[in-house]
């Protein structure tokens, strides 16, 4: 649990798990603040905006749905401003919640570290640490701070590759990747190393769908079944790769930079 | 000895070439550089916002070959105004074969159509599948290349300037990522540098654990870094509750207005134009449906737009001069 080291920090339990400790209470929460409080004295449009979450994440692949359903031509610029929109949603609603600036600071390191991650392992295809670092800030930081660090890392990592239609998709599914991870810890379940690597892996071939999605939607006319199935299909050994790649991220830094940050929130007292 | 002298002589810093691609010493024989005037400098920021990220977002909705190839031309042309020729071949180099696999991935992927052109092993290839996959592939293309001349034109500081006073979270979150990452790559270097000189601290890792402790100790280090700089922000005032004052480098003129104005009139007829287009063409089974000429000379001026306030300045610019 990120801030349940103190100073000096907790001895582990004999039958604890490391990594249980790892996830749990966000930076720059109270450790004598319960659950229910967190919302009580916010602002009515940050309660409104954390309420459209859901929805707003939920809404992409079901727009994405109905109009493959519906058959509507074209549907690039559509769907894209429906992954926008709930880009701006969920970012309104971070910005809404009025971070610390000590939660703040961690949001942009990370986000920076999983871009940079990004272009160091550029010359392995779909070997990315970036979905691993969301998760990891999602459990350290919270949900909408996971969903910030992997929207804010593929924005900054295609600073280096370049911008295009993509970066929208790019940051909404490593954006909701993070989120998920916020959420997954806020239940205990991170803990679980069969629900830590079994997201891990489902992250990478859900990134795959998002992004073979948009493109299939858009960019490919008529849309038939065979077409959208060739598509996964082609794709679907480096959406592999990727999960994979995730869980052995997650398992090579899940330890050791939980260590790093219960350090740095002893040292600094957080 | 000074600071550039000595930079002179043994180069950037370890860990600095990555934050400087530029050469850091000038020359004092050398003539000065001339700079290239950035397009809509004059004024405010929103005028380029609204007027580039409308032209995009118009060129994502009107997938119409005339309406798209109107696009990539203005795109392409304020590309070679904004930022030159140079840099816009050298984005050519990877956009144009982007364009290719595009058009080729539609026939491949969803073969229909009623010209047949040829077939390549089972699947059959048709010139309007083949027409549809190119006219997304420039679409791409366009959006791209609107991208990087938005990036162009608008700066990280003119940027920051758009975010407005309200937003405070994002913009610094965001400002800051941008710039620890190219910051961080640097300091990878350095770890490993430090690393590999520790050959008294026992064997050294294999290539995983390598890695894993590099990362590991830069992230560490990035956030001591990033907390030590949360404390000097508070101590200069921020989150004290009190109202932040804050300079404004750019002002909203009544010609910034005007302009503002103009540019939403000739989006709007844009957009009825890139409608009236997109609404009768169709791509199967036959292409056909090619809307009156009229109907593209709004999304003609609106692409051409750009182009010609960048001219414009580059000859104000010179007779200055």
């Amino acid at each position: 649990m990120i801030g349940s080291a103190q100073t000096p920090p907790a001895p582990e339990r004999p039958g604890e798990k490391p990594g249980e400790r790892f996830v749990g209470r966000n930076l720059g929460e109270r450790p004598d603040e319960r659950p229910g409080e967190k919302n009580r004295g916010r602002r009515p449009v940050a309660r409104v905006l954390a309420a459209l979450e859901v929805p707003a994440l939920v809404a992409v692949p079901a727009a994405m749905v109905a109009l493959a359903a519906l058959g509507v031509p074209a549907a690039a610029g559509l769907t894209l401003a429906v992954a926008l929109l709930a880009l701006a949603l969920l970012l309104a609603s971070f910005e809404a919640s009025r971070p610390a600036l000590r939660q703040l600071m961690p949001t942009a390191v990370l986000a920076a570290v999983a871009a940079a991650g990004r272009v160091l392992f550029s010359p392995l295809p779909d070997v990315k640490p970036v979905s691993a670092i969301a998760i990891v800030a999602g459990a350290a930081l919270g949900r909408r701070s996971g969903f910030v660090v992997g929207a804010v890392a593929a924005l900054v990592s295609n600073l280096f590759f370049g911008q295009g239609p993509w970066t929208p998709w790019q940051m909404y599914a490593w954006g909701l990747v993070g989120y998920v991870g916020g959420v997954l810890a806020e239940h205990g379940a991170l803990g679980r190393p069969a629900v830590l690597y079994g997201w891990g892996l489902a992250s990478g071939i859900f990134y795959g769908l998002i992004l073979n999605g948009y493109y299939v939607l858009g960019y490919v006319q008529p849309l038939t079944w065979p077409s959208v199935l060739a598509a996964c299909a082609a794709s679907l050994p480096l959406d592999v790769t990727h999960g994979v790649a995730t869980c052995a991220f997650l398992a090579a830094i899940w330890l050791p930079w939980g260590r790093a940050i219960r350090r740095v929130v002893a040292k600094y007292d957080l | 000895m000074s600071e550039s002298a000595h930079r002179e002589l043994t180069g950037p810093v370890a860990g600095e070439k990555n934050l400087r691609p530029g050469p850091c010493v000038a020359r004092p024989d050398a003539a000065p550089a001339r700079r290239r005037p950035t397009p809509f400098e004059t004024c405010h920021a929103t005028v380029p916002a609204v007027c580039l990220a409308g032209t995009v977002a118009l060129s994502m909705l009107a997938a119409q070959p005339v309406c798209v190839g109107v696009s990539l031309a203005g795109a392409l042309a304020f590309s070679l105004a904004a930022r030159g020729a140079r840099a816009t071949a050298r984005g050519l180099v990877w956009q144009v074969p982007m364009l290719a696999l595009v058009c080729l991935f539609n026939p491949l992927f969803s073969a229909s159509g009623s010209t047949l052109l040829f077939k390549l092993g089972p699947r059959s290839v048709y010139a309007e599948s083949l027409a549809y996959g190119a006219t997304m592939g420039a679409l791409m293309v366009a959006g791209v290349l609107w991208l990087e001349d938005a990036a162009a034109v608008l700066t990280q500081d003119r940027l920051l300037a758009l975010a407005g006073r309200r937003m405070r979270s994002l913009p610094l979150v965001v400002s800051m990522a941008a710039q620890l990452a190219p910051q961080l790559l640097g300091r990878a270097h350095a770890v490993r540098t430090a690393l590999d000189a520790c050959t008294a601290a026992g064997p050294r890792p294999g290539r995983r654990e390598g890695l894993v402790r590099t990362s590991t100790l830069l992230m560490g280090w990035a956030l001591e870094d990033s907390l030590g700089r949360a404390d000097a922000m508070r101590a200069r005032g921020w989150e004290s509750g009190l109202p932040r004052t804050c300079y404004r480098t750019e002002r909203l003129r009544r010609s910034d207005v005007a302009a503002l104005v103009g540019l939403a009139a000739l989006l709007a007829l844009a957009a009825a134009g890139a409608w009236v287009a997109c609404a009768d063409w169709r791509f199967y089974p036959r292409m056909e449906g090619l809307a009156p000429w009229w109907c593209y000379v709004p999304l003609v001026l609106l692409a051409a737009l750009p182009t010609v306030v960048a001219a414009v300045g580059r000859v104000r610019d010179r007779g200055l001069s």
